[in-house]
């Protein structure tokens, strides 16, 4: 008996002790946002709610990335006119495909009474059960009137029901709605006097973050039903959320934003310098990456820090001409592991980040310095003043400076050139065994490469020592969680949240620096909700069924 | 057979024990083992002395095929009489001046039914390609030069005729090396489609090796060195995958291919002065063109290729006898080409049967193969065995590439 006693006191302490770990601290949270739907997230929501055959044939206007992120330049997006003629091509070709013959049956959830007049009460079924995930949250009756009212004036007039339905789906995809994450927010009940994101905005807070994509129903249904402003019930849909296959595509998202990879989009490179860099190379270069970032973050949920230094990745495609390794699966992908003694290590020694920070005809050891500073480090290296001449860096068969390691250190003789050149160069240089486009190379115009090089202070011996270097620098973790907690939001932290970035540091460190459990540390907090007192235009509103914006 | 350590008492060295009284020079030769031992472990001497060397794999992937011609630019030195006349050009010149103005409906009709008469043509309306004894044409021109490329492969300096061979003229290369046998050069030397300025018949194919096609894959393992390797063994595959091109058209070195099941040849050779010679076999060599799966059979192929310094291409001849049923099965289905690549079925298969010089049927004597000789490049490539689930990294000391 006194054993049982000793036993139940002890686990009562013991799961109080659990619980009262550091607690959250308390946040300002920042401003309202008003993000723009990338179009990747546009892609996305589209093969989600109609499926994947449905074609997106064209781009929109890109977004300015901003505080390292398109993610928070998307907050700062408008459409111009001119864009906007895009997205009004692009959704009637969707709505063209939804309602043709090979996809009606299927998306369309009734069949009209006759298919050359209006059927209002199918047009309403069909608005009904669309409306609430394309705009993501409820639609108002008097909306849905509309958009019934639209889909029967226009079959009217080409006797045709499909196309009523197409043109009221075109309208659907065209409004602010649809095309921004609106934050609405309500008074927090918790902190008066603060205001927090709604049920809705917080499902598509969460939605965007972890997927990549718009709330499923079962998130909104929790949305509606309240659960979703619950601890329980938010930690029971983020625990859903994080063991879905659907996690992969969000963290590629985040990932793709973070290193850059829009750029690839238009990435050149000279033909005759670097043959094998065929058309296919740039797209499977990202794909690679971004396979091995899920491979180690989820699959295998491993430590963010390894991705500098891990020798696992994937290969496929053509990638094997510049890696210059055996593919055994040439049409797709199959695991490939460095060997130790490789040169390559680690994600900053892959074709994605080598090829995509270099010229099209050379490599760049500032660009790729610059970039390991701005992107694992969040350090920003001011831009090069407007009157520097770049001709000796740029002459790479000057017989006097043969290697890039000469012409720089020529062309940082010049007072201007060395300060900054003096912090991206030395890491830059540890990979100019990798040419422009990111094949290995120990000579350059026949001259030895040195591969040495020093980050703050560290000095080290080629990319793979780099990888382990930037492995053990304390702000590749806290500029990590920076960038996430800026992408889930929209914006960079703000000053009222400098304890909480504070704790998700430490709680990352204590986690392993497992991204999954970051995410998961973010998502089932209040502060990632938290909403500042507006102060301006974009702050929040009142919650506001879709169809009714004030 | 040396054994032991050089820690422990019972050190052998050449069948001796230590402390033994050995004669001064045994003594003097076990300091010398000790001193290489340490200066080994101490990775002062070459890695060479303190283990074997690996020995090395090269993959090859055939790139380009083509009949290795001799070409003159005017072709009169090969060809004096003029090049050979296409299977509708040689039935229209057989017309008197009226049937052909009949046929041709005073020179209105198409060439696309030119070229149905002129294939359908047997005394019941065969196609003269399926069955090309059933008329006589005129004899093809045939190559009357002295110059060939390829390899002396009967052995004999003048062509005489022997158990294994028909008789037949011997050819010199351009560069005055004798006794070259290369019957398929003279028979379709002077045919338009097989030359340079024509080369549809083998152009085709080549471009569908361009454009993605499955190449024939050479791996050549048990390389001591890349310029001289006394023992090497040598395998064919055919691949499953496609080659790579870069923007200009060119096949590009260390893609991958997996290998097909089913396929696989095996001899051996050796390397000299970076010359890959392979001792020969028979190799049935598939290939893709003109929508066909078609193979050529070659008895006694070999392979002679220079192989570049760095690894990553390699050129040379595939020579050997080609069977004449694997050939005559792709031209007749080929046949209809003839307008485009000129030549002309019955003349073609009544020139190849009179000039073969290979392996004479024990019955009748007729060779049934002829002498060839195929100008051959390859790239580079990693020859993927289906065994390979996971991929290293592999070495220069493993790859050459």
């Amino acid at each position: 008996m006194r054993v049982s006693v000793r036993y139940w006191i002890a686990a009562i302490a013991a799961s109080a002790l659990f619980g009262c770990g550091p607690s959250e601290p308390q946040s300002s949270g920042g401003a309202a946002q008003v993000r723009r739907l990338t179009e990747e997230q546009y892609r996305q929501v589209i093969a989600d709610l109609f499926g994947k055959d449905i074609k997106i044939a064209g781009h929109f206007d890109p977004l300015n990335r901003t505080d390292g992120l398109l993610e928070i330049g998307a907050s700062r997006a408008a459409i111009t006119s001119s864009a906007f003629e895009q997205y009004d091509l692009i959704a009637r070709q969707v709505a063209a495909q939804v309602i043709d013959e090979d996809h009606r049956n299927v998306l369309v959830p009734c069949s009209p009474a006759s298919e050359t007049a209006p059927d209002p009460a199918c047009a309403r079924e069909f608005f009904a059960k669309i409306g609430p995930l394309l705009y993501r949250r409820p639609v108002e009756a008097r909306t849905l009137d509309k958009l019934v009212a639209v889909a029967g004036d226009s079959a009217q007039s080409v006797a045709n029901f499909y196309t009523g339905l197409a043109s009221g789906l075109a309208g659907m995809l065209e409004t602010p709605e649809f095309l921004f994450v609106a934050d609405y927010t309500e008074p927090d009940p918790n902190h008066p006097g603060q205001r927090r994101l709604d049920a809705y905005s917080r499902a598509s807070r969460l939605s965007f973050l972890l997927w990549n994509t718009m709330p499923d129903a079962a998130l909104l249904k929790v949305a509606r039903d309240g659960d979703l402003n619950s601890k329980r019930g938010l930690k029971r849909q983020v625990d859903r959320m994080l063991a879905s296959p659907r996690l992969a595509a969000g963290v590629r998202a985040f990932f793709a934003d973070m290193l850059g990879f829009d750029t690839f989009d238009t990435l050149a490179k000279d033909p005759i310098i670097y043959p094998a860099f065929v058309q296919s190379v740039a797209d499977d270069a990202q794909e690679q990456t971004l396979r091995t970032i899920t491979d180690l973050l989820i699959a295998r949920k491993g430590d963010y820090r390894d991705l500098f230094t891990t020798r696992e990745t994937v290969m496929g495609g053509p990638l094997g001409l510049l890696y210059d390794v055996p593919v055994t699966k040439p049409d797709g992908w199959a695991p490939y592991t460095f060997s130790d003694d490789d040169p390559r290590a680690g994600i900053i020694t892959q074709l994605s980040f080598v090829v995509l920070h270099s010229h099209p005809g050379r490599s760049s050891a500032t660009l790729r310095g610059k970039a390991v500073r701005e992107i694992f480090l969040c350090q920003k290296v001011p831009d090069p003043p407007g009157n520097v001449n770049f001709s000796l860096v740029q002459d790479t068969k000057n017989p006097n400076y043969k290697t890039a390691r000469q012409r720089l250190t020529a062309h940082r003789s010049a007072a201007t050139c060395a300060g900054c050149h003096k912090i991206m160069d030395p890491i830059g240089l540890a990979l100019e065994n990798f040419d422009g486009a990111g094949q290995y190379r120990t000579v350059e115009n026949d001259t030895p490469i040195d591969a040495s090089g020093e980050v703050d202070g560290v000095k080290f011996q080629g990319a793979a020592e780099l990888g382990k270097v930037l492995h053990d620098n304390p702000a590749a973790t806290s500029c990590l969680v920076n960038r996430l907690y800026g992408y889930a939001t929209g914006r960079p932290p703000v000053q009222g949240e400098k304890d909480w970035m504070k704790y998700l540091q430490a709680g990352f460190a204590e986690n392993g620096y497992r991204v999954s459990d970051l995410l998961r540390l973010i998502a089932t907090s209040d502060a990632f909700y938290e909403i500042a007192p507006a102060s301006g235009a974009q702050s929040a509103s009142e919650p506001s069924p879709t169809g009714a914006r004030s | 057979m040396m054994s032991g350590s050089l820690s422990g008492e019972k050190v052998e060295t050449m069948g001796i024990r230590k402390g033994t009284s050995a004669p001064l020079f045994l003594r003097r030769f076990h300091y010398c083992v000790l001193a290489v031992a340490l200066l080994a472990a101490a990775g002062i001497l070459p890695r060479v002395f303190a283990e074997p060397a690996k020995k090395k794999t090269l993959g090859l992937a055939i790139s380009a095929w083509r009949t290795a011609l001799y070409e003159t630019p005017d072709g009169k030195e090969e060809c004096p009489e003029g090049l050979t006349l296409g299977g509708d050009q040689v039935w229209l010149s057989l017309l008197t001046p009226e049937q052909r103005d009949k046929v041709t409906k005073h020179g209105t009709v198409e060439t696309t039914q030119l070229r149905d008469f002129a294939l359908e043509r047997g005394p019941h309306g065969e196609d003269v390609c399926w069955n090309p004894t059933v008329v006589k044409d005129p004899p093809q021109k045939t190559v009357q030069g002295k110059k060939s490329y390829g390899l002396n492969l009967d052995g004999t300096d003048d062509g005489h005729a022997t158990s294994e061979t028909c008789g037949h003229e011997k050819f010199v290369t351009p560069d005055g090396v004798r006794g070259i046998d290369n019957q398929w050069y003279r028979v379709i030397g002077c045919t338009y489609g097989w030359r340079a300025a024509g080369g549809y018949t083998e152009e085709m194919p080549n471009g569908e090796l361009r454009d993605g096609g499955h190449p024939i894959l050479v791996e050549i393992t048990g390389i001591d060195d890349l310029r001289n390797s006394k023992n090497v063994d040598i395998a064919f595959y055919h691949s499953t995958d496609g080659m790579i091109k870069d923007n200009a058209g060119n096949i590009l070195p260390n893609s991958s291919y997996r290998v097909a099941k089913d396929y696989l040849y095996t001899t051996h050779g050796s390397i000299v002065d970076s010359v890959l010679t392979s001792v020969p076999i028979d190799i049935h060599f598939p290939f893709y063109a003109h929508f066909m799966h078609s193979e050529r059979f070659i008895k006694n192929a070999r392979l002679r290729l220079d192989i570049a310094s760095d690894g990553k291409s390699a050129s040379g001849l595939v020579a050997g006898y080609y069977d004449l049923d694997s050939f005559w099965s792709y031209m007749e289905r080929i046949g209809e080409l003839f307008t485009v690549a000129h030549f002309d079925c019955p003349a073609l298969y009544e020139a190849v049967h009179r000039l073969a010089d290979g392996y004479p049927d024990p019955k009748t004597g007729q060779c049934t193969a002829m002498s060839v000789g195929f100008s051959v490049t390859a790239v580079s490539g990693y020859v993927i065995h289906p065994d390979a689930k996971t991929a290293q990294a592999a070495g220069p000391a493993d790859q050459v590439r």
